[in-house]
């Protein structure tokens, strides 16, 4: 079976209903997506699937072939620059333990691509509330997502 | 013992299918008799106002009473939670068999905010690829557009049939091209295989297609 | 505390051999890239356990505290780069393996973990505050002599700066220059410290240790680590605690792809196989007869039921009595306030499920696992595999959250079990529902709390019952009945650290389950405060806050409902109580300055306050809220801190934030219930959390009285459940005196 992900055509030998989240972390050995609760209540899993977000924990793999997938460890430049979600996280200090931080970036990457500059409160509360956060950062996500929205051009 | 049970109520449910034929019989009749349609409509949405129906392509075959009688069956079917759910009010879908609103403030505004129903709900059930429990998944899972809404919640039998009759309800679709969603779209066959404990609408998928068809033979008679 | 030349010369003699230990080949683990990178160079400079100088320029930080979110990393690494005088961002902190702090630093440099290295009761800052400061100006001085050694020149001639030495005539050597040279330097036995005023980091906002590893996913947590060979467990747990699988039939599942054995074991039936998705499919297809368990179809709504009926009678233990409180509440001319309130079991639920990676060989144990202590670790599996401690080496990868849970060893023990009859390593990952139903939980709590007002508002009595769990006993009894052997030496290791060591006498109240509720800040004559323990095979443990956690909702509910009967302002009702304690007192005055208290709030809105000193940490804390469509909705928290010299304050407010809405989930919603010894909760549609939708908006205040610096990791939270409960109390009128409050709510207040 082939996958795309982050740009780079993988094969990998998985029974079909195999969830992506564990063809991702065991096959393709990419680590930065998470298992947080396998039932897509929690989006620590959340990866892109051709550009929207998917809970990777419950997406067999062969209903995602030859679709573009992007993780947590595409979302940087090739020269190593952070995409602009990431390094608003990082300057407002997000992260605490980070284990729900790379679905809630890949969650957030999604809704500014939609909202842009125009973010609201209202589009973070509809966009973000399926990841959990059990630290609790989301005051810090909610600045950092206006943050990164000022960083960003318009949505065309 | 849940499997068992499932299919256990899987058989119950043609018995109340018969019960709910006559049932909606006579309570068509009677919610005939004392509202006037236009009333119904104008208590349905802002926009109903002088809205022509559809007209039928062809003529009846089947006669207005049997229609109605049907499309009263076709509500239960409509207004049971797995229709229904992804059918709301408000744009807020509900979820399980309560019909209560969705966790995670999940909205129309999700979908605008770019957290479409298919980040969780895939293309099929959870439990069909080992994950007992998780959501609920068929091709395409979604609500209907926010400018034709199709909702099935909190409306009459009656109600219900004049909304899938007005086009700009239905984004356009005629009785004919209703019958074909409701007999072959993925999604509404989701219904009658939702996986896990979730029941299924009073009536089988046949006997839902078969109704429909009175219904729409009839013209779209509405109760 | 200083470090002794004795001990410097042991942690010198360790650095250079006792870091290197615990490489493994094939491993992708960071930490254990950098133990190699350190142990590949030569002319490095380690001049202690925690630091490590290499010659091109790394600085690598040894932890010896667990960084599950706390920002302890951060901490540690601002203390030593404030004294070592190198940018934060130089510093390369990474969890030491296990025993080395233990063995070899131990009582003398980290004297309160009494042997122990365990991470808890936000003791990691104050903790660690002499010693990473020694650390690293220890380091510093003997880098500066060794400059002056090479330029041939006084040390008072130079000066250490942004990771170099630099002459008075502008010559310049970076530390990794002189790493070398400094390796040979006699040991500076007591390095000057600098004063407050002098701090550059220390009280700085500085980006995160740790930011860019989790923001790109290269931060490795335990299910992350790589091995050659790894294998996976999935294990099959039974419904109810402690049941042994009487019978299986894992025909089916042996034929499957990768299988390599399906074994039932003391905790349940393990599928091993390759990879984890091919053990859970197996896993599946495994029909097991459970038998017996450990908890006698414990129902909690029942064991609530006995414990409020415990209240009428006295408690077993008094744990402080000033005064006569009988006599006051007898008085004719006082208002009584008589009410009981309870909390129920929680859950931990980290983000990251319990996980674990067992190796066992001849008399090489290695684990690597996300924990809080890898002292507790040690001690649990080497006991299951039957080999010495020292066998035993523990690795720490990153912990996605742990909030008290991975300080038990339980899920390490489970993979040790399996991996004793595997001859590889093999992983463990906890399900989402097992990690919720495996017990450890927040012990279920109830109290019975009596005041005594007279006629011009005065409160003349103060008495708490309290009828619950004793956590410190269920560390020997409860897991030592599932553990006979290992759990009593860590029950007695833990009765050392804090200071307790009566647990035999049996006659041991347990302060964890009255904390808070005494030496309160309110001047009130007549005081007493009484427990009654009660017993159950359900084990219950540390929980963000411990008896905080229960005890501050209690403690300022019933101050609230003394501020009512005593028609009384609750903000200044309690101002007028704790004039006495000042640090009380400037958090409480702070965070009514912060919230405008008093000022008019629109109908159907309310807003309490709470003030609660925990772990040495004052916070007070004003939360506005109300109910909406039947639902308790927090707009608002202000909250104000006061934790000495705020080390890194933008960690300080990010723990109060995270404290807060930590506490919130459990204030609203949260509860583990027992039917016929099941747990009924599981996942997070059962046991949910605060999302962002219902996250508050939380403005936060560090009040700063100069004084050394506390934990924050836990004391945000107690205030808040109070602060909730007497918003919706100026909102609706109704008192919640019961958490989850929602089922207060929606029992009481609906009506």
């Amino acid at each position: 079976m082939k996958l795309l992900i982050n740009g780079k055509q993988v094969t990998v030998d998985v029974p079909d209903d195999t969830p992506l989240l564990w063809v991702i972390r065991e096959e393709v050995g990419l680590t930065g997506t998470k298992f947080g609760c396998g039932k897509a209540l929690c989006g620590a899993c959340t990866v892109h699937v051709d550009g929207k977000p998917k809970r990777s924990c419950v997406t067999a793999v062969s209903s995602v072939q030859d679709k573009p997938i992007t993780t947590i460890e595409g979302l940087e430049a090739t020269d190593g620059t952070l995409h602009p979600v990431q390094a608003a996280w990082v300057e407002e200090n997000v992260p605490q333990c980070g284990f729900c931080q790379s679905g809630q970036i890949m969650a957030a990457v999604a809704l500014l691509a939609k909202k842009g500059k125009t973010v609201t409160d209202e589009d973070i509360d509809a966009a973000m509330s399926g990841n959990i956060c059990r630290c609790g950062t989301y005051p810090r996500i909610r600045k950092a997502i206006k943050r990164a929205a000022n960083a960003m051009e318009e949505p065309k | 013992m849940k499997t068992s049970n499932g299919s256990f109520l899987g058989t119950l449910g043609l018995v109340p299918v018969l019960v709910l034929v006559g049932i909606g019989f006579v309570s068509a009749e009677d919610s005939k008799s004392q509202m006037p349609e236009k009333t119904q409509a104008s208590n349905l949405t802002n926009n109903t106002n002088g809205t022509t129906n559809l007209a039928p392509q062809k003529a009846p075959t089947v006669d207005a009473k049997s229609g109605a009688a049907a499309f009263v069956n076709i509500a239960q079917v409509l207004q049971h939670p797995r229709c229904m759910n992804c059918h709301p009010t408000g744009d807020r879908p509900l979820q399980t068999d309560e019909s209560r609103p969705h966790a995670m403030n999940i909205s129309r505004k999700s979908e605008a905010a770019g957290l479409e129903c298919s980040a969780c709900h895939a293309t099929q059930n959870s439990d069909e690829i080992g994950i007992v429990g998780g959501p609920p998944g068929a091709p395409n899972w979604h609500l209907p557009p926010e400018d034709t809404p199709m909702i099935f919640e909190g409306l009459t039998p009656t109600q219900l049939c004049e909304q899938l009759k007005r086009p700009k309800d239905t984004g356009g679709k005629d009785l004919a091209a209703l019958l074909e969603h409701v007999s072959h779209d993925a999604l509404v066959l989701w219904g009658w295989n939702p996986g896990g404990d979730r029941t299924k609408p009073p009536l089988s998928h046949e006997q839902f297609v078969a109704a429909f068809q009175t219904w729409v033979d009839s013209g779209g008679a509405c109760p | 505390m200083s470090l002794d030349r004795r001990t410097f010369l042991q942690l010198a003699a360790l650095s250079s051999g006792g870091l290197l230990l615990g490489i493994t080949p094939g491993c992708a683990n960071p930490q254990q890239v950098r133990m190699e990178d350190i142990a590949g160079a030569s002319g490095r400079f380690s001049p202690n356990v925690f630091l490590t100088i290499t010659p091109d320029d790394r600085v690598f930080l040894a932890m010896n505290k667990s960084e599950m979110g706390q920002g302890v990393m951060t901490g540690a690494a601002a203390m030593i780069a404030e004294e070592l005088e190198v940018p934060l961002e130089k510093i390369e902190p990474f969890h030491t393996a296990k025993n080395e702090f233990r063995t070899s630093v131990g009582e003398a440099a980290i004297e309160t973990s009494a042997g122990m290295q365990i991470t808890g009761g936000s003791s990691s800052t104050p903790e660690n505050w002499v010693p990473m400061r020694t650390a690293g100006a220890c380091a510093r001085e003997m880098l500066v002599l060794a400059a002056a050694k090479t330029w041939g020149v006084s040390a008072s001639e130079c000066t250490a700066k942004a990771g170099a030495v630099i002459h008075t005539d502008g010559r310049k050597l970076t530390y990794g220059e002189l790493s070398k040279t400094a390796a040979s330097i006699p040991l500076v036995e007591n390095p000057k410290l600098k004063k407050p005023g002098e701090f550059n980091l220390i009280g700085s906002r500085v980006t995160r240790t740790d930011a860019f590893d989790k923001v790109t996913g290269r931060a490795v947590f335990g299910a992350d680590v790589r091995l050659e060979d790894l294998h996976n467990a999935y294990v099959i747990h039974p419904p109810t605690m402690g049941a042994q699988a009487s019978s299986f039939d894992a025909v089916e599942a042996k034929k499957m792809t990768g299988v390599l054995d399906v074994f039932a074991f003391e905790r349940g039936v393990a599928v091993v196989a390759k990879k984890y998705w091919q053990a859970r499919a197996a896993a599946a297809t495994v029909k097991v007869e459970w038998s017996g368990g450990l908890l006698n179809g414990l129902n909690s709504d029942a064991m609530m039921r006995d414990q409020i009926k415990q209240l009428e009678e006295s408690g077993t233990h008094t744990l402080e009595a000033e005064g006569d409180v009988d006599d006051a509440l007898e008085r004719d001319d006082v208002t009584v306030v008589d009410v009981v309130f309870d909390a129920p079991f929680l859950a931990h639920a980290p983000m990251e499920t319990q996980n674990a990676i067992v190796w066992v060989r001849e008399d090489d144990v290695r684990v690597w696992t996300p924990n809080q202590s890898p002292t507790i670790i040690a001690e649990g599996v080497a006991r299951v595999v039957g080999v010495d401690m020292s066998d035993v080496k523990v690795e720490t990868p990153m912990l996605g959250g742990g909030f008290g849970r991975k300080a038990a060893p339980d899920f390490a023990c489970e993979a040790a079990m399996i991996a004793k009859r595997v001859d590889k390593p093999v992983r463990v990952i906890w399900t989402r529902e097992y990690d919720t139903q495996a017990g450890y939980y927040r012990p279920q709590a109830v109290a019975r709390m009596r005041g005594a007002i007279d006629k011009r508002g005065n409160v003349l009595a103060y008495s708490y019952h309290g009828v619950s769990q004793s956590i410190f006993r269920d560390m020997s009894s409860m897991m030592g009945a599932m553990y006979p052997e290992w759990i009593p030496t860590i029950g007695k290791r833990l009765m050392v650290r804090a200071g307790v060591g009566f647990l035999e006498t049996g006659s041991f109240a347990d302060f964890l389950a009255t904390e808070g509720v005494t030496k309160i800040p309110y001047a009130i004559p007549n005081v007493r405060v009484e427990y009654t323990p009660v017993k159950t095979s359900l084990p219950v443990m540390f929980w963000r806050s411990v008896g905080h956690s229960f005890n501050g909702f209690m403690k300022e509910v019933f101050m609230d409902e003394l501020a009512i009967a005593a028609k009384k302002d609750p903000y200044t009702f309690r101002r007028d109580l704790i004039k006495d304690s000042p640090r009380d007192l400037a958090v409480l005055n702070k965070v009514a300055e912060m919230s405008n208290w008093g000022e008019p709030v629109e109908d159907g809105w309310g807003r309490g306050i709470a003030v609660h000193k925990s772990f040495g940490t004052y916070v007070a804390e004003v939360v506005e809220a109300g109910i909406v469509d039947g639902r308790i909705k927090v707009r608002k928290v202000w909250c104000a801190v006061d934790c000495g010299i705020a080390i890194n304050p933008d960690v300080v407010h990010a723990q109060m934030e995270g404290g807060i809405v930590f506490g919130l989930s459990a204030a609203i919603d949260q509860k583990i219930e027992l039917k016929d010894g099941v747990v009924q909760q599981g996942n997070f549609d059962s046991y949910p959390m605060i999302r962002m939708f219902e996250s508050p908006k939380i403005e936060v205040a560090i009040v700063n009285s100069g004084e050394d610096p506390t934990g924050v990791g836990e004391p945000g939270l107690p205030p808040v459940a109070p602060a909730l409960s007497n918003a919706l109390y100026q909102a609706t009128g109704v008192r919640l005196r019961s958490m989850p409050m929602q089922d207060a709510w929606d029992k009481e207040g609906a009506k």
